[in-house]
């Protein structure tokens, strides 16, 4: 048996074990235990599973989930989330999906922020999900908005996978950080039209305000509400853009005013910072339990050389250029079905990029559509990390609920590629007048 | 047995939250010393990288006690009931096998990170410690994986067919 | 030991290290030697590389060579604090003036100092090398004598860097690599101190408006082998080993990196930025201010029962001999 082979029947191997109810992150280590025994031996599988998650639970980069989760549990437990959403409603909500769309949009401005497609997921879940759900608005659409709203922050500077990418391939990381803003205002804007069609298709999905309209004086009490929720964002922006601190410590200094404005409006008493505390390790250990099982089964395919044959054999086809761009997108896709975006762009780039050059593509340009090709894995099975966050914090909706619910936005992130394609220009405008 | 593994695991989660409160005080401190006086607090990376790996591992255990580790189950509910136990039952008993291996191998990791002298960056704490937590960790997740394994099989056995 | 897949030849290598693919570290380095030992030995041994921690992360590397997750691995010795404290002696300021400079010292030393030696103990080295020296960047304050550095917040790329940078009254601060570039594009840093391949390797030419030269730490790099894939090989093949790698692929790999260094230098400068080079009589302020640094490393060093004050001069005298 060569080791792709290996690599390919561990994929299956995974599907069967997920399919026979066992828990995610046990499947995935599993599986990576077993392949990596055959490839490499016992001895290196039995180290690289004692090293991998501790090394995998001890990453800086990655405490920005625990913390922003921290911020959001806070702001959920104190009704902070629920005045948000009572202001949107008063302003958006006699709008068919009106409140879906506001999800999108704080999806959006949350990822942006954190740069962690987890810790928004997880955070923008726990807020918007049981507000939704007051407002009688269908499980299958509210969790979708989440999930897609939170695949855009990686477009939105600050943007870790996009400098990652910057250093892969020395493209200038300023003009890349740059080209992916229009991109993701198209992204958002298909993703708005996919839930005005859903809702017009099915309008139970998204019931309007009955009321109609609100009155100006409510609109304006219900603004006025949300300004602990506005300071915050205030400050966690404000500090990130004016280089007051990383995004990786925003996260810190976001829970901790969370909690100083939920104590200073005099909404959180002992049982409730308990509740939060509770939960947010909680979901912090569930989130974690998966990432380390990602982790060794993405060790695992890396040394069955599967992903790196695969990208090669798509991106030597001698084919029309754009056939090819589409194969080693499709390539992307299909890998990032399996494995985690970051470890995917360096694991592919050193095959990709150059062909991409070769074949008379900008590079800017691809690292935008990369990313956003990678960036649907994260909603597919049967590794979507974004859907088993969701499933996290709400457990009570079925998981094929939630991936079903994905489904046209997955076809809005196709449909945006192909803009992209068609129009480079979307990307490329921005970065041009930089130089 | 099982209340004092319970416990222990509950125990351990309140643990990971007041590291991760410290974590967040930490950050805040050292971005607030850092602009108002200058002068950041040193180890805050160290500090969040150790936190970090305590929280997790801290309660991971009570997470499994719960039985809140995710699972797909749209296939599985087809099964017959009693199936359906003897399969929970076989998870459980793989995930306590696969736990005590994790474990065993982290602590031979803790073992040469203690050989090696490996601390942190900044304020040379020593790693071995923390792995040990980790062992800790994922020893009661064995535990109580295989206490769920035992009392699947039991309910197995004894399920009324009719 | 091997798992039951089809390897295409009797020693089959897996390479791991913690740069992008695209180094060339990897493309003129690990491929070219990989490549020599697979013709010498008629196909017998082949390798795949691996960057990128795509095996695990950059702190993990010298461990995935002791426990053969890696057949080879290179890294920083920096990344795993701790456990090389020896091979510091590079950080410390105004030791290597170039990489080939400070790769030959780190060699030399390696070879003569058995504690040194004693520290790569459970692996195979293959060679030691540094990068070019690090300077000081920044982005709106231009640094020219110590004075300047006082209360600037600096990345810090060690922690022996932190003693450096706090003795000069700045204020270090630790952070990733991947950081570095937006926290100095907005300010959360006033500048790093890194070598200027850097410039060129992280991008941080765009960001980048000030460079002051002064050689102020060097960060010493490794290449080993995993002991027990080491003794599978035969007395040739092992000779073959050695004889590629060693003082010469030091040498060539500090080529890499003074290469790199000056295409960094060249990029911020056809950007505007403006480079500062200490001299030799300005040398003296600076090495006034960093004077305790050296005494306090010496000292840890025989603290814990090393000989620091020899490999500390014995340090000096290699400075000129291989200059
Ligand atoms: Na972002
Ligand atoms: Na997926």
């Amino acid at each position: 048996m060569t080791p792709e082979m290996i690599g390919m029947i561990g994929i299956i191997g995974l599907v069967g074990l997920l399919l026979l109810k066992i828990p995610v992150g046990i499947a995935l280590i599993i599986i990576a235990l077993s392949g990596t025994t055959l490839i490499r031996g016992w001895d290196v599988a039995f180290s690289q599973l004692g090293r991998t998650p501790f090394d995998t639970a001890s990453s800086y980069s990655l405490s920005v989930i625990p913390l922003f989760i921290l911020m959001g549990m806070i702001l959920s437990y104190t009704g902070m989330g629920k005045d948000l959403y009572k202001a949107v409603d008063s302003w958006i909500g006699h709008w068919k999906g009106g409140l879906a769309m506001a999800t999108i949009g704080s999806a959006a401005i949350f990822s942006a922020i954190s740069g962690s497609l987890n810790a928004t997921t997880a955070t923008v879940s726990k807020i918007t999900l049981p507000e939704m759900e007051k407002y009688r608005y269908k499980p299958s659409l509210s969790t979708a908005c989440v999930a897609a709203g939170g695949t855009l922050g990686i477009l939105i500077p600050p943007s870790v996978i996009l400098i990652l990418y910057g250093i892969q391939t020395r493209e200038p990381i300023g003009e890349l950080l740059i080209a992916g803003i229009i991109p993701g205002m198209i992204q958002m804007l298909l993703f708005i039209l996919i839930v005005v069609f859903l809702v017009r298709r099915d309008p139970t999905l998204a019931p309007a305000r009955e009321e109609g309209s609100a009155l100006t004086t409510e609109k304006m009490t219900t603004l006025i509400r949300m300004w602990p929720f506005a300071t915050l964002f205030l400050i966690s922006i404000g500090g990130i853009y004016l280089g007051i601190f990383t995004p990786t410590e925003a996260a810190g200094v976001g829970a901790i005013s969370a909690l100083f404005f939920s104590l200073l409006t005099r909404k959180m008493n002992w049982h409730r910072l308990k509740l939060a505390f509770h939960e947010s390790v909680k979901l912090t250990a569930y989130i974690f339990f998966i990432l380390i099982g990602a982790t060794l089964f993405s060790q695992f395919l890396t040394i069955s050389r599967l992903p790196v044959e695969l990208t090669y054999l798509v991106s030597r086809l001698d084919l029309n250029h754009y056939i090819i761009l589409i194969g080693i997108l499709l390539a992307l896709f299909l890998l990032g079905c399996f494995i985690e975006g970051l470890s995917l762009i360096v694991l592919t780039i050193p095959i990709v990029y150059p062909i991409i050059l070769e074949l008379g593509f900008n590079g800017v340009w691809f690292g935008i559509i990369m990313v956003m090709a990678i960036n649907i894995g994260s909603l597919t099975p049967p590794l979507g990390i974004s859907i088993f966050v969701i499933k996290g914090v709400a457990p009570n909706i079925p998981v094929q609920t939630i991936f079903k619910g994905a489904i046209p936005m997955i076809v809005g992130m196709i449909i945006c590629i192909l803009i992209l394609i068609i129009f480079p220009s979307f990307v490329t405008i921005l970065p041009s007048l930089m130089r | 047995m099982k209340r004092w593994i319970e416990q222990l695991a509950r125990f351990s989660h309140r643990l990971a939250q007041c590291i991760l409160f410290m974590m967040a005080i930490y950050i805040t401190i050292d971005v607030l010393s850092r602009w108002m006086w200058n002068k950041p607090i040193l180890g805050a990376v160290d500090f969040t990288e150790l936190g970090l790996s305590m929280v997790i591992f801290l309660s991971i255990a009570y997470t499994h006690v719960k039985e809140e580790h995710i699972s797909i189950d749209f296939v599985f509910e087809r099964f017959p009931k009693r199936m359906q136990l003897v399969l929970h039952a076989i998870i459980h008993f793989l995930t306590f096998i696969l736990m005590v291996l994790i474990g065993w191998s982290t602590s031979e990791y803790a073992i040469r990170l203690y050989n090696a002298n490996t601390t942190t960056g900044d304020l040379t704490i020593p790693l071995y410690p923390i792995a040990w937590v980790a062992v800790i960790g994922l020893s009661l997740f064995a535990l109580s994986a295989l206490l769920h394994a035992i009392r699947y099989m039991h309910k197995g056995v004894f399920i009324n067919d009719s | 030991s091997q798992g039951i897949a089809l390897t295409e030849s009797d020693h089959h290598l897996v390479i791991s290290h913690f740069l992008p693919g695209s180094h060339p570290i990897q493309t003129d380095i690990l491929k070219e030697i990989g490549d020599e030992w697979t013709e010498e030995s008629n196909h017998s041994i082949t390798y795949d590389l691996y960057p990128s921690n795509a095996l695990g992360n950059a702190g993990s590397q010298y461990d995935m060579a002791v426990t053969g997750e890696a057949d080879i691995a290179l890294s920083v010795h920096g990344y795993s604090p701790g456990r090389f404290s020896l091979v510091s002696i590079l950080e410390l300021p105004f030791f290597a003036e170039s990489a080939v400079h400070g790769s030959k010292i780190i060699e030399h030393l390696f070879h003569e100092f058995p504690s040194i030696q004693k520290q790569h103990d459970d692996s195979v080295p293959l060679f030691l090398f540094t990068a070019d020296p690090a300077q000081l960047v920044t982005k709106t304050k231009r640094i020219k004598s110590p004075e300047d550095v006082k209360g600037l917040r600096i990345r810090s790329p060690s922690p022996l860097a932190n003693e450096i940078l706090e003795a000069l009254g700045a204020v270090p601060v630790s952070m990733p690599m991947g950081d570095v570039y937006e926290s100095m594009e907005r300010g959360v840093i006033d500048g790093a101190m890194i070598p200027l391949e850097a410039l060129y390797n992280y991008n941080l030419h765009e960001v980048t408006n000030y460079i002051t030269i002064g050689n102020f730490s060097t960060t010493p790099f490794f290449a080993v082998m995993n002991k027990h894939k080491y003794n599978q090989f035969s007395k040739s093949e092992k000779s073959m080993i050695h004889e590629s790698t060693g003082l010469e692929a030091a040498i060539k790999s500090g080529e890499v990196f003074d290469q790199d260094g000056r295409k960094g230098r060249n990029l911020a400068e056809e950007n505007g930025a403006k480079v500062y080079e200490v001299d030799k009589i300005q040398i003296g302020e600076w090495n006034a201010a960093l004077k305790p640094v050296f005494e306090t490393w010496i000292e840890e060093m025989e603290k814990e029962g090393y000989p620091g004050r020899e490999i500390y001069h014995r340090a000096l005298e290699l400075k000129e001999e291989l200059r």
